[in-house]
């Protein structure tokens, strides 16, 4: 039979059209319209502090913050900073000492009163000066604050302070409402009031946190949930199992004993995001007299005074085995203060992850140490303990003794505050900047410097990382940082957290990114 | 009996001041500094000294100990670490302790004191063997592990009770229960086995007494021989390990309230503890002292309603 060849190419492109109609149909999916309305609940693993954005202290609080406080500026999942309240990223002058801050306009906030730039004024200000205020070395840099109209602030600073923009994209950067603050001064925590998607309703401490869905809110078409109620379930079986037993939508950080659990089950999934903090080792190089007390003076313990024996003490260990054994292969692991997840990570260094046993035992026996023995502080949990035995199996065939010291987290800090320690396993949980990562754990004058550690050297460059505008010129004074600690090793760097969220299979839009927030705001039933 | 309750009244204000002290000096001698803990990664030096200074913690002892009692005194117990007033907090949070303790007392009771009814009266039957086995379980299964079992049953398999939390009564009476059966059966369990052992050897005490053996004589029925004459002197015995019990059970809720996730008084302890919130764990201790007075005092009270005697010898000569 023979075919025309109009028909044929009829034929071809009915058949393309409903090939492609067919694709286009496999590959699109579902459309999910988000449900309007229910109440979320999310299961804390520990109970927040102060709702109160200048004396706010805890990892946790900032979850329930996202929902009734937000900031001149954020991080979007790439973890770059954007503006939120603010109208666009802050103008420098050309001496870097003014820093000009633009106000989104119509902003209100949760009980109807407008944001203007005399309310951003005001709050900076608290932050800056309140008695105990956690905020205020964060933005010791800023001397004062301006108002340049209705909705434009100027920030006045005594140096120039590049990491400024990414603590206004934490809680020194939250605005509160001023009607609010004068009602309730230093007891704003009992009824916080911010610009937010949701507005505090009430508290119970160690049971649950309420918020409702706000009316006053700029973007209230993004909004689906009337309230969320964050429960504080702080004992890790319990919160996996009010979430198997649909009691909770979301929990919050899911302990490595129960995350099998709930990944075993169908009605549940995991939401993960690597951590920009990390966990290391601090050693005790110059810390004789306590934080901060200057002159730092060398101590006199075998991995102090000798480089070769830090040095052995790191490549004795397997960050891949330690993983592995330890945390279940669950961590990530690492060298440096940055984490790969940030964009500040230098592509470039090079992070061994494996041991180099032989390596380590030519470095202790050239030291002509015998027998070098180390004082490592643990914590005194589960954790804690399977970390040090495991540092310690390790050392020991480098031939390097480890004594574990397992002490109370508080206590601890204290031992570490007065020098009162050789070694220390201890983290961070990460700070966008990598100034915040590095700075105050190993510069001179940081003032969580418990290694004692001097360095005239990176104070210079940590200093010259500060001032610079550039991100290639920071870029590159960071590069330098990290290689010097890394080679001096007041700090031996191990791994970065990966943190893991459960959430219902009924609930969509629950994101976590690199700091590690649940962020259940803009999240809906299905 | 107005010069009794005056002199228990008197040492009980007595005993209260003195916990008073002693915790205050206690929670102080704790390793670690309380405005560290207070900082969390905050830890400049300029910022700790200003927490000490907010905090008082940087004036001697005595003085921050005078200023508290001053202010405790007055109804104020100052604010906690999430700058919520303490006496606020304590007063939520306790309701919730009480409530679960009540519920567990009036279980482990009802169990514990039929059972070692039973036990005795049927001495040396398989139901007294089987009441005291069931004791034994009752006494040595942990809570943790009792509680979780039954979360796993009926929360996460059979969805019929929630897996914790806490709805007040007076929100809604049936979904409080629904929260509160599953604890309360867990922390009754250990209080039953030990009525139970309790009721079982008073009972055979007093089924053993000579006016048992009368009142049989005269032709009473055994009901009205063990249920009015033996049980009633046995409770007395029983009332005082129950009275004494209830501490326990409040020590003993601190691990249920943990995993029913309660926000009761034991959770708030332990938080305040781990935290140093110094003015949260001195309010807890002064409640918690108070009410261990006033228990001990109601015992004291309900000996002398149940046995005339001790009402007798308590007056004055």
């Amino acid at each position: 039979m023979r075919i025309s060849r109009r028909r044929a190419t009829l034929a071809m492109l009915l058949t393309a059209a409903l090939f492609a109609t067919v694709v286009a149909a496999a590959g699109a999916r579902p459309a999910r319209h988000a449900k309007e309305g229910g109440t979320l609940t999310v299961a804390l693993a520990e109970d927040p502090d102060a709702l109160d954005p200048t004396l706010a202290r805890t990892f946790v609080g900032r979850i329930v913050f996202l929902a009734i406080c937000e900031k001149l500026y954020d991080l979007n999942s790439k973890l770059k900073i954007v503006p939120q309240l603010a109208a666009a990223l802050p103008k420098v002058s050309k001496d870097k000492l003014t820093v000009t801050i633009r106000i989104r306009k119509g902003l209100k906030f949760n009980d109807g009163t407008p944001l203007d730039a005399q309310a951003v004024k005001i709050s900076l200000d608290r932050h800056r000066t309140l008695t105990g205020s956690r905020r205020a070395s964060e933005i010791s840099a800023v001397t004062s604050v301006d108002v340049v109209n209705s909705t434009t602030v100027a920030l006045h600073l005594n140096e120039a302070f590049a990491p400024l923009t990414a603590q206004l994209a934490d809680r020194a950067g939250m605005i509160m409402s001023p009607a609010q603050l004068d009602k309730l001064g230093t007891r704003f925590a009992t009824n916080p009031v911010c610009v937010g998607p949701f507005q505090f309703v009430d508290r119970q401490a160690l049971d649950h946190i309420t918020v409702k869905k706000s009316p006053f809110y700029y973007a209230k078409n993004k909004v689906h949930l009337d309230r969320i109620v964050f429960r504080i379930i702080n004992e890790p079986t319990a919160a996996a199992a009010a979430l198997r037993a649909h009691d909770v939508d979301v929990i919050d950080r899911i302990s490595p004993t129960v995350l099998q659990t709930i990944q075993s089950d169908k009605s549940l999934h995991v939401v993960k995001a690597t951590s920009i903090g990390y966990q290391g080792i601090t050693i005790n190089i110059g810390n004789k007299n306590g934080l901060l007390r200057l002159p730092y003076q060398q101590m006199s313990t075998d991995l102090a005074s000798k480089a070769t024996i830090r040095q052995a003490f790191e490549l004795a260990i397997d960050r891949d085995l330690l993983n592995k054994v330890v945390w279940r292969g669950l961590f990530l692991p690492g060298c440096g203060p940055i984490a790969p997840t940030s964009p500040w990570f230098d592509r470039s260094s090079r992070c061994n992850k494996h041991r180099d046993l032989k390596k380590a035992k030519q470095l202790v026996a050239r030291s002509g140490v015998r027998n070098p023995t180390v004082k490592l502080m643990i914590g005194n949990d589960s954790d804690g303990l399977r970390l040090g035995q495991f540092i310690q199996s390790q050392e020991q065939e480098a031939g390097i003794r480890v004594d574990l010291q397992p002490t109370e987290f508080v206590s601890s800090l204290r031992k570490a505050d007065n020098g009162d320690f050789d070694a220390f396993a201890i983290g961070w949980s990460g700070r966008v900047d990598p100034d915040g990562n590095i700075y105050q754990f190993v510069a001179t004058r940081g003032s969580q410097n418990d290694s004692g550690y001097s360095n005239p050297r990176l104070d210079v460059i940590l200093n010259n990382a500060r001032h610079a505008t550039t991100a290639k010129a920071r870029r590159t004074l960071y590069r330098a940082a990290v290689r010097l600690i890394r080679s001096n090793r007041p700090l031996i760097y191990l791994w970065h957290g990966v943190t893991r969220h459960g959430v219902s299979n009924k609930v969509t839009g629950v994101t976590v990114y690199g700091d590690g927030l649940v962020r259940a705001e803009f999240a809906s039933f299905k | 009996m107005g010069g009794f309750i005056l002199r228990r009244v008197g040492a009980a204000l007595v005993v209260l001041f003195l916990a008073s002290v002693v915790v205050f000096a206690g929670i102080r001698a704790i390793p670690g500094d309380a405005a560290l803990a207070l900082g969390g990664e905050e830890r400049s030096p300029e910022v700790l000294a200003q927490l000490r200074h907010k905090y008082g913690l940087d004036d001697p002892i005595v003085v921050q100990y005078g200023r508290w009692l001053w202010l405790a005194l007055h109804g104020d117990l100052g604010s906690d670490s999430r700058e919520l007033p303490v006496a606020h907090t304590i007063v939520s949070a306790l309701p919730r302790t009480l409530e679960l303790a009540g519920l567990s007392l009036l279980i482990g009771s009802l169990i514990g004191i039929v059972a070692g009814v039973v036990a005795a009266v049927r001495r040396g039957k398989p139901s007294d063997y089987l009441s005291n086995g069931i004791a034994l379980i009752g006494l040595s299964v942990p809570h943790f592990w009792l509680g979780l079992l039954m979360i796993i049953a009926f929360a996460v398999k059979l969805h019929w009770l929630p897996s914790g939390g806490y709805v007040p009564l007076r929100v809604d009476p049936v979904e409080n229960l629904r929260h509160m059966l599953m604890p309360a059966i867990v922390l009754g369990t250990g209080l039953s086995a030990v009525v139970m052992r309790q009721m079982r050897s008073a009972m055979l005490e007093s089924l053993g007494a000579d006016y048992i053996r009368t009142a049989r004589a005269k032709g009473l029925s055994e009901w009205t021989v063990v249920g009015r004459h033996a049980l009633r002197n046995s409770l007395i015995t029983v009332t005082t390990v129950i009275g004494l019990q209830l501490g326990a059970l409040i020590s003993g809720a601190v691990i249920t309230e943990t995993i029913f996730q309660i926000a009761g008084f034991g959770r708030l302890t332990i938080d305040a503890v781990n935290q140093r919130d110094y003015a949260l764990i001195q309010g807890v201790v002064l409640v918690a002292a108070a009410g261990y007075v006033i228990v001990n005092l109601t015992v004291d009270l309900l000996y002398s309603v149940l046995n005339p005697r001790i009402r007798i010898s308590g007056r004055p000569g």
